[in-house]
Parts: structure tokens; C-alpha cells; sequence
């Protein structure tokens, strides 16, 4: 019965994807939360090399893993909690968040847009890299409105993400950043949802700067590009 | 057989009481999210943007009309955000899928994310950081102002 295999192979699928999660989120508290092997890395390095002695082809397990990817949907959906909770610090504070997520919102495509110009990469590359900081979601439209390539938006999307998750707790301490408004607007501006995935691990307060920063500057971005396109 | 499970409820009924109850709280909670999911899914085909954000601001207007959080979503939404990361694990694995189209430059592309990601946290926080200072600092000055002014009649 192809069916039942299909199921064994979802449930499967999830289990070992669980269990390698949380022995490395194990490990990389035990290793005092050292960048290069969050979680997020760790795990993803883990399975590839799994899959590979295996002999199980990588398009065979996006395939089985569909049921986690959806569950981001409801996820995203669930971040609408902690922002309510925040709703009146949003209030308090409405200057000291504007103006940073203003600035984020230039500072993230310009500075990698610059540099990439700098190292004479391919226009259709510079072109996928305008959305690095924006939810995959909204990316991969941006990336088709400006003429990238969108696969290779969301790879840009997830590695920035990646390096915002692993590189902020000990960046932070390092600039002495004491308020965690300012440290979740500044994970959610620069590396979007995966930023909030470990803003959560911060505080709750800092999960809903996190989610605000990553909708503006979503909407923000798709605002200037969509009149930029009109023109 | 009766007279075992006489036994034997009254013994488990207290542990799994509670238990049974989340279970509910959580299932009920989870409904409303799908529900909130639906209605995003709906608003997207009238709004240009992600079902999951439409969804996500459906669900905080929602809470904003109730004026409180229902506790079976707010079980449900922490239970499902403290295990947000492993929902991007399948998308981190896909990109070896993609690699080969970058073979040519993922040096360069690689740098310029680690710093253009680096300077972004740090100004942003930091800025953010000095704005909130000086917010709390003017809202305390005004508070001692009253407190003088107070004082003073």
C-alpha cells in the first residue's frame, strides 16, 4: 500500500528531524551557545551528511518534509500573540523603533548591494540579493518584480537569516545592548523570521519587536519597489 | 474487570485531568490559528502580500476586538513558536539543492551577507538602544517636572 509507506515515511521523516533538532539545541547549550554550531547549522549539517550515507537523494526528503514546511504558516500566524502583548510599549516607544527600522530597511540591500558591486558579481545575482533581509514569502515576489532569480533569493533569505540567529546573542553582549526591544527589532529587520526563531529564545518581548521589525520592513521594502517598478 | 477500573480511574484521574484539559486548550487553540490562517489565505487574494502575515495580523486584530488573548491560544501559539526553528530545518537542508547555481561566486556572496548582516544587527540595535535611553530619560524628566510642579501648589 503506497499510502501507508508514504505516511511511515512523513512520520519518520518528522521523528528524525525532531530528534537531531533537539540533540543539537542540546549540545549548543551545553557548548554556551558558541555561533557555528546553532542549532539551525548543526542540525541542517547533520542530516545532509545522514542523508548522504543513506543514499537517500536530498529531493526525496524535501519531498517526505512537506508536513514541517507547512507548519511555518501557523507559526508566522502564531506571532500575532506576542505582538498584541506589545501593542502598548509599541505605543511608548513609536520614535525609537521607526527610525532604526527606516535605517535597516536602506542599510541591509544597500550595504550587500555595494559590496557585491565591489567583487564585479553577476547583475541577475545583485538582483536577488535586494530581498536578503525580507521574509521568504515577500522575497521571492520582490525577486520576480525586480528580475532576480527567486531560488536564489531564498537562499540569500535563509543564510542571512542564519547568520543573524547564530552571530546576535554573543553581538550583543559585545555592544552591550540592554533593551530587548532593541535587540528583537534589530534580529527581525536584519535576518527576518529565522531572526525571530531565536528571538524567542530571548524573551517574549523580544519575539514581538522581532515579528514588528520583519512585517515593516517586509512592507516597507515591497512598498518602494512596487513604486519603483511603476516608474 | 468493573472492579479494576473502579480501582484504578479514581487512582489516574487526578494526573490525567489536567493533561486532558491542555490537550483540549491546545486543540481549541490551534483551531483559531488555522481559522486566522484561512482568513489570511482569503485576505491574500485581495491584499498583495503572504497569507502567513495577512494571517498573522488577522490574528492580533482579533485579539485587539476581544481586547485579551484566549488562554487556548495562548497556550497553542507559545507552544508552537518554541518550536519554530525546526520548521526552517527542511528549507536549510534544500539549499545544497540550489548550490551549483552559485558555484562561481559564493565566496563573494557569502562575505557580503556575514557583513552586510553584521552591520545591520549592530546599527540598528544600537541606534534603537540610544532612542529608548533617551525616550525613558525625557518620560522620568516629565514625571519629576510633575512631581515638582505638584509639589509646588
Amino acid at each position: 500500500m503506497p499510502s501507508a509507506t508514504m505516511l511511515l515515511m512523513l512520520a519518520l521523516n518528522l521523528l528524525i528531524t525532531y530528534t537531531v533538532f533537539n540533540l543539537s539545541s542540546k549540545l549548543y547549550h551545553y557548548c554556551k551557545h558558541f555561533p557555528l554550531i546553532h542549532p539551525l547549522i548543526l542540525s541542517a549539517l547533520v542530516l545532509v551528511a545522514l542523508l548522504s550515507v543513506f543514499d537517500i537523494a536530498i529531493e526525496d526528503y524535501q519531498q517526505n518534509s512537506q508536513v514541517i514546511m507547512m507548519m511555518l504558516a501557523p507559526a508566522t500566524v502564531a506571532l500575532g500573540v506576542p505582538l498584541y502583548k506589545n501593542l502598548a510599549v509599541l505605543a511608548k516607544y513609536k520614535s525609537a523603533i521607526f527610525i532604526p527600522l527606516l535605517l535597516g530597511a536602506i542599510i541591509s540591500p544597500c550595504s550587500a548591494l555595494l559590496l557585491l558591486w565591489l567583487f564585479k558579481v553577476d547583475s541577475s545575482l545583485l538582483l536577488s540579493m535586494i530581498s536578503k533581509s525580507i521574509t521568504s514569502p515577500i522575497a521571492i515576489d520582490i525577486t520576480k518584480l525586480v528580475g532576480g532569480i527567486p531560488a536564489i533569493a531564498v537562499i540569500f533569505v535563509i543564510i542571512s537569516g542564519i547568520i543573524g540567529a547564530a552571530l546576535a546573542t554573543p553581538l550583543f553582549s559585545l555592544l552591550a545592548i540592554k533593551h530587548d526591544i532593541s535587540k528583537g527589532l534589530s534580529l527581525g529587520i536584519a535576518s527576518h523570521a529565522i531572526g525571530t526563531s531565536s528571538a524567542v529564545q530571548i524573551s517574549e518581548q523580544c519575539a514581538a519587536f522581532s515579528v514588528l521589525a520583519m512585517c515593516l520592513n517586509g512592507l516597507l521594502t515591497t512598498l518602494v519597489i512596487v513604486l519603483y517598478s511603476l516608474i | 474487570m468493573r472492579k479494576l477500573s473502579a480501582k484504578i480511574i479514581p487512582k489516574l484521574a487526578p494526573k490525567l485531568v489536567p493533561k486532558l484539559k491542555k490537550l483540549k486548550l491546545i486543540s481549541l487553540g490551534f483551531c483559531q490559528i488555522f481559522l486566522y490562517l484561512l482568513i489570511g489565505e482569503f485576505l491574500s487574494t485581495l491584499i498583495p502580500l503572504p497569507p502567513a502575515i495577512l494571517g498573522l495580523i488577522a490574528c492580533c486584530g482579533a485579539c485587539l476586538l476581544l481586547q485579551k488573548i484566549p488562554e487556548s491560544l495562548d497556550i497553542a501559539s507559545s507552544f508552537l513558536l518554541k518550536n519554530m526553528a525546526i520548521f526552517f530545518i527542511p528549507y536549510v537542508v534544500t539549499i545544497t539543492l540550489f548550490w551549483p547555481a552559485l558555484a562561481d561566486y559564493w565566496l563573494a556572496c557569502l562575505v557580503a551577507l556575514f557583513i552586510s548582516t553584521l552591520v545591520t544587527l549592530s546599527l540598528t540595535s544600537i541606534v534603537s538602544d540610544k532612542l529608548i535611553e533617551r525616550t525613558t530619560q525625557e518620560s522620568t524628566k516629565r514625571s519629576r517636572c510633575h512631581a515638582a510642579m505638584d509639589d509646588k501648589k
